[in-house]
C-alpha cells in the first residue's frame, strides 16, 4: 500500500449514456514507467486526463502519494502533461517556455533560468533558450514540451501520445530517450499509445485498455507472454487463438480438446466447454524442441512471408482445415507454399485466455 | 483549356467596370477637395490645398476630429474587451445555453443603426441622462460589441485550449492564463477587432447625430457643412475621414496576416 505512489479506486467516468471508464482500480509504485495501451476510443486518454485533473470522475476516487485528489484541478496536481500537440506557448521563448511553470511557482530569476536550462540539458536542446518555437522542428518541439514538463519536478508526468506526430526513426529514437530519461530521473512516467511495440519497448509496466476496462496489467513479457484476455492476446502482437473444451484427464493434468488434437497443459484447470487458448506464432517450432512438446499435426503451408529476420507461415491443419494458424520461423529451411509439415508446441507456450 | 487574350476581354471589362463603380466616388471626392475654386464641380481647377487650410483654422472641426478620435478608441476598446470577454466564456466555458446566447450577442449586427440609436435615444431620456459624447461612446459600444465578439470568436481554436490547459497545468491561476497565454496569443485578433471597432465608430453618423447637443464628432460637422452648401471644404474634410479610416483597416489587415 505505501509503495503505490498513485492510487485510482473504482475510478468511473459517464459522459451522458456513453461510460467511458467501468469502475477500474489501478495502482502505480513510485519510479515506474508506465503504458496505458489500448486502441483508440478505449478509454486511455480519458484515464490520463483523469490522473492529470482535467476530466472529473463520475464516481471512484484518486489519491497521489496518499493524498485524495479526485476533485484537487490540474495547477494544484503534483503531475504535468505533456499533450499530444505539445501545445507550446507559441509567443515566447524556449526558455520562458521550460521556465513558465517555475515562475508560476515564484522562483526567483537566476534560479528559474537555471533550472530550465538544466531542463534543456536532459532534452539535449543546450543553448536553445533563446530560440523561437516557431523556429523549431517537430521533435524538438516535442523535447521542449518534456523539458517543461520536467522542470517543475512533478511526482508524476502524464505523456498523452507524445510521439504520435513523429517519423518513424525518430519515434524510435524519442522512445529510447525517453527511457533514459525517466530512469535518470526517477520519475514516475506514465504514458499512453495505441502502439505495442512502442508500449513494449518502452514500459515497466503495460496496462492494456479496452472499452474503458483494465484487460491486463504487468511488465511487457508477461503481458506478451502470458496475457490474461482474449483482447489482450491479439493486440500485443500476433496470435494464434484456439478455440476448444477443457477437460481433466489422468493425474489431474488439464487436457484441451481442440481442432490440433487432444494437448496437454502445463497448469492445471477446471473442466469447461468453448475455452480460447493462446500459442505466438513463434512456440510453434517445426523441430521438436524438448522431450514434453507436443505434435500438433500435419500443416499444409499457404502462404510464406519474408520478414527480414524470420518468415512468417500462414497454414492450415490437415486434419481440421477451417483452423488456419501463424508459424514464425528462421529462415534457414523454411519450407515453402505447398509444402506439408509437422509442428511442435510446449505445453508451457499453451496460455488459456478469459473473455 | 488555355484563354486566349480576347477571350479574357469580358471578365476583364466587368472588373474595371465593378471598380470604377466602387471607387469613382471617392475618386470624385478627393479630387474636388484639391479644387481651386468655390464650387466642387467639373470642370477640375488646380490642384490647390486652400481648402485643407480652411479646414485647419475651423476650430469647430478641428474640436470635432479630436471628439472622433476619443469616441473611436474609447468604444473600440471597450467594445473588444467585452466581446474578448463573452467570447472567452463562451468557448472556454461552455455555460449552459452557450448557442442561445451566441445568437442573443450577435443578433444586434442585424439591427439597423437607426433603430439602435432611437432605442437608446428613449432608455436615455428615461433614465435622464442628458445627451453627450459619454453617450455616443456607449452607443458605439452597442454597435461594435457583436462584431468584436464575432471576430474574436471565430479565433478561439481548440488548439489554443490546450494550450491554456497546459499553463493551468503547470500552475498558473485562471486570472494569469488569461493575461499570459490568452491574450497574447489572440493579440492579432485584439487588434483586427479594436481596428475595425475603431473605424465604424469613427466614419457612424446616425448614433453620433442623434445622441450627441453640443460636443459632436466629426461626421456631424460634415453634415451640418452640408446644409450649408456644397463647398469644396466638405470635400477635404470627408478625404481626412476616408484617409484615417483606410489607414486604419490596412494596418489592421497587416497586423493580423502578420506571420506569427
Amino acid at each position: 500500500m505505501q509503495n503505490n505512489l498513485v492510487e485510482m479506486k473504482q475510478v468511473r467516468k459517464e459522459y451522458g449514456e456513453f461510460v467511458a471508464i467501468h469502475a477500474i482500480d489501478l495502482a502505480i509504485e513510485k519510479g515506474q514507467f508506465v503504458v496505458l495501451l489500448g486502441p483508440s476510443g478505449s478509454g486511455k486518454t480519458t484515464i490520463l486526463s483523469i490522473l492529470g485533473g482535467f476530466v472529473t470522475p463520475t464516481s471512484g476516487t484518486v489519491t497521489i502519494s496518499g493524498q485524495d485528489v479526485t476533485l484537487v484541478p490540474p495547477s494544484k496536481r503534483p503531475t504535468v502533461t505533456v499533450f499530444q500537440d505539445y501545445a507550446l506557448f507559441p509567443h515566447m521563448t524556449v526558455g520562458n517556455n521550460v521556465a513558465f511553470g517555475l515562475s508560476m511557482r515564484n522562483i526567483a530569476k537566476p534560479d528559474r533560468i537555471r533550472r530550465a536550462d538544466e531542463a534543456l540539458k536532459l532534452v539535449g536542446l543546450e543553448g536553445y533558450a533563446k530560440r523561437h518555437i516557431h523556429e523549431l522542428s517537430g521533435g524538438q518541439r516535442q523535447r521542449v514540451a518534456l523539458a517543461r514538463a520536467i522542470a517543475v519536478k512533478p511526482s508524476v508526468l502524464l505523456l498523452d501520445e507524445p510521439l504520435g506526430a513523429l517519423d518513424l526513426n525518430l519515434r524510435r529514437q524519442m522512445q529510447e530517450e525517453l527511457v533514459g530519461l525517466q530512469k535518470q530521473l526517477g520519475t514516475t512516467f506514465v504514458h499512453v499509445t495505441h502502439d505495442q511495440d512502442e508500449a513494449m519497448s518502452i514500459a515497466d509496466i503495460i496496462v492494456v485498455i479496452n472499452r474503458g476496462r483494465i484487460e491486463d496489467i504487468g511488465p511487457p513479457e508477461e503481458v506478451y507472454q502470458r496475457p490474461s484476455t482474449r483482447f489482450s492476446a491479439t493486440f500485443m502482437g500476433e496470435s494464434n487463438v484456439i478455440e476448444g473444451d477443457l477437460e481433466k484427464g489422468s493425474d489431474n493434468q488439464a487436457l484441451f480438446n481442440s481442432p490440433l488434437g487432444r494437448l496437454p497443459l502445463a497448469k492445471q484447470a477446471a473442466s469447461d466447454k468453448n475455452v480460447h487458448v493462446l500459442i505466438r506464432p513463434e512456440c510453434l517450432r517445426l523441430e521438436k524442441p524438448t522431450d514434453d512438446a507436443i505434435d500438433i499435426g500435419k500443416i499444409r503451408v499457404t502462404e510464406r512471408v519474408f520478414q527480414g529476420a524470420h518468415v512468417r507461415l500462414r497454414g492450415h491443419c490437415a486434419n481440421s482445415p477451417d483452423q488456419s494458424l501463424l508459424i514464425r520461423t528462421d529462415m534457414s529451411g523454411a519450407p515453402h507454399e505447398g509444402d506439408e509439415i509437422t509442428a511442435y508446441v510446449r505445453p508451457d507456450d499453451i496460455v488459456i485466455l478469459n473473455d | 483549356m488555355k484563354t486566349t487574350w480576347w477571350g479574357q476581354i469580358p471578365s476583364s471589362l466587368y472588373v474595371l467596370i465593378l471598380f470604377v463603380f466602387i471607387y469613382l466616388p471617392v475618386v470624385v471626392l478627393v479630387l474636388f477637395s484639391f479644387q481651386d475654386g468655390l464650387t466642387p464641380v467639373p470642370p477640375f481647377k488646380g490642384p490647390s490645398l486652400q481648402w485643407y487650410e480652411r479646414l485647419l483654422d475651423n476650430r469647430r472641426l478641428m474640436e470635432s476630429l479630436l471628439n472622433s478620435v476619443v469616441v473611436a478608441c474609447a468604444s473600440a476598446f471597450i467594445a473588444t474587451t467585452l466581446g474578448f470577454l463573452a467570447a472567452y466564456t463562451l468557448a472556454r466555458r461552455a455555460p449552459r445555453f452557450a448557442d442561445f446566447a451566441r445568437f442573443l450577442l450577435m443578433a444586434p449586427l442585424t439591427v439597423s443603426y437607426l433603430i439602435i440609436a432611437i432605442g437608446l435615444l428613449i432608455t436615455f431620456n428615461l433614465l435622464g441622462v442628458s445627451k453627450s459624447l459619454i453617450v455616443v461612446t456607449i452607443g458605439h459600444i452597442v454597435i461594435n460589441m457583436p462584431l468584436c465578439f464575432a471576430i474574436i470568436f471565430s479565433q478561439m481554436g481548440d488548439h489554443q485550449r490546450n494550450i491554456e490547459r497546459a499553463a493551468q497545468d503547470l500552475g498558473a491561476s485562471d486570472i494569469k492564463t488569461l493575461l499570459l497565454i490568452t491574450v497574447p496569443i489572440l493579440r492579432p485578433a485584439l487588434f483586427a477587432s479594436f481596428c475595425i471597432a475603431a473605424t465604424l465608430s469613427w466614419d457612424e453618423f446616425i448614433i453620433a447625430f442623434l445622441l450627441s447637443r453640443f460636443d459632436v464628432t466629426l461626421p456631424v460637422i460634415i453634415f451640418e457643412m452640408l446644409r450649408a452648401g456644397l463647398t469644396p471644404e466638405v470635400n477635404a474634410a470627408g478625404t481626412v475621414v476616408f484617409a484615417i479610416s483606410i489607414t486604419t483597416v490596412l494596418f489592421a489587415i497587416l497586423m493580423s496576416t502578420r506571420r506569427r
